[in-house]
């Protein structure tokens, strides 16, 4: 009788992770309308080289205490994640960008480059998004920032006054870009219920299985 | 001796065509009529950003072989656009056409050069869902730009990638230079006509940067 218990238990576990991974699976893989909606609030990305990783780091902070949340650091990418997806990702996934600017980051470097690439289509597709150069040297502005008031990186305060401003702009409770928060957050919710509800179904399909049956007739 | 005449003709090098290298794209994209409408996309949103668009065709040398000009082009050009898009076979024959492919590894050879990897930036088009990987695996890693063979999304694609570039300028928004294109090509067409097809490089180059001056991009 332990025996089979123990097969049983073994066989539901096993059937069970195949089911809910392969469901897992496919939700991950579809894909998310609302995510093309601009995001619910505002979400900062930091664009840097890997001089200026401790200017980055003190930005990320300055963000956190003023309450923007910034992305995660698509360099802290784990060896199995692809490098590209999680920054453009990421981009996608930002209304605001703080792009940092020195000697080091206008010495023609691919990464940033293509980081600087998506950024400029991010702007162009959401109206919403705002680009913030930050001037660490005496480096010139980029060209597709050059029509843009850099912040100065000893400038704290002012690169306070534009994150508190950003979370003003995504708290607005008027206009076109409410409707569209409210629609995303409404498509959201429902799917996270629809998903739900989807793997409550399996589970109970398989609680409810003649395996299932068959295993409590045995006991 | 010249000839007396009033007429003048702008050559590649001169006048308004007289881009630095730095400032010069060679567009390695199909000249077939399907993809007529992307390519002038292509050409109109390089002139639009302010570089000069440079191809194999545009100095007219036909005692010169047809490998030797694109080569000429392409190391007087610092930058490259290559759209990999016809990567099936075509026709009865079932072929596919490799000279793309083979300039975009002149492109890529001008980065091994004493000069370094600064000397010459390319942009890769593929089709959105493309298997490049497979039949250029050797492709692998360099990220090309998606899109889905529509203006819509080549022409920011390649927008954006050109205004990033150390040397732009800057540049109008995508959909100001989409609004524009139609009149482009309506031009084009018109020129292309009264060339009977054997329109100058110069000269369709030249009516880019006119009508681009004349919608207020350049």
């Amino acid at each position: 009788m332990k025996k089979a218990l123990s097969q049983l238990a073994r066989r539901r576990k096993r059937a069970g992770q195949q089911r809910t991974g392969a469901l897992a699976k496919r939700f991950k893989t579809q894909k998310n309308p609302a995510l093309n909606v601009p995001v619910q609030e505002p979400r900062a990305f930091i664009s840097y080289s890997l001089h200026d990783a401790e200017m980055a780091t003190a930005v990320t902070a300055l963000c956190t205490k003023n309450g923007l949340k910034v992305w995660d650091d698509p360099l802290k990418t784990r060896i199995y994640e692809n490098w590209t997806e999680k920054t453009e990702d990421a981009i996608r996934g930002s209304d605001t960008f703080f792009i940092l600017v020195s000697n080091a980051a206008r010495s023609n470097n691919d990464w940033l480059s293509r980081e600087w690439s998506a950024i400029c289509e991010r702007q162009w597709s959401d109206s919403d998004v705002r680009v913030f150069p930050i001037l660490l040297d005496d480096s010139e502005l980029p060209a597709f920032l050059s029509d843009q008031e850099p912040i100065r990186s000893h400038d704290t305060d002012k690169l306070a006054q534009v994150i508190r401003d950003r979370l003003v702009k995504g708290s607005d409770t008027s206009g076109e870009i409410v409707e569209k928060f409210t629609f995303a957050s409404d498509e959201s919710r429902k799917k996270v219920e629809l998903r739900f509800q989807e793997l409550s179904k399996v589970l109970t399909e398989f609680g409810g299985s003649s395996e299932f049956q068959k295993g409590k007739e045995m006991i | 001796m010249k000839p007396n005449t009033d007429r003048e003709r702008v050559h590649f090098g001169a006048g308004e065509l007289g881009a630095t290298r730095s400032m010069s794209v060679f567009i390695n994209c199909p000249y077939d009529d399907d993809y007529r409408p992307i390519f002038d996309g292509v050409l109109f949103a390089t002139v639009c950003c302010g570089f000069l668009p440079r191809s194999a065709i545009e100095s007219g040398c036909t005692s010169v072989p047809r490998m030797d000009r694109i080569t000429s082009a392409l190391l007087s050009s610092k930058y490259s656009i290559h759209d990999l898009c016809r990567c099936k076979g075509e026709g009865d024959a079932n072929l596919a056409r490799f000279n793309m492919p083979l300039e975009l590894g002149v492109c890529m050879a001008q980065r091994f050069g004493p000069e370094g990897k600064e000397n010459h930036d390319w942009l890769l088009l593929v089709p959105l869902k493309s298997e490049y990987a497979r039949y250029l695996s050797d492709l692998a890693g360099f990220d090309p730009k998606q899109n889905d063979g529509t203006v819509e999304t080549i022409v920011p694609a390649v927008m954006s990638w050109l205004a990033t570039r150390p040397d732009a300028v800057r540049v109008p928004p995508p959909n100001e230079v989409l609004d524009a294109l139609p009149v482009f090509q309506e031009k084009k067409v018109r020129l292309e006509k009264a060339w009977r097809g054997e329109v100058p490089w110069a000269d369709i180059v030249l009516l880019g940067m006119r009508i681009a001056r004349e919608k207020g991009l350049l």
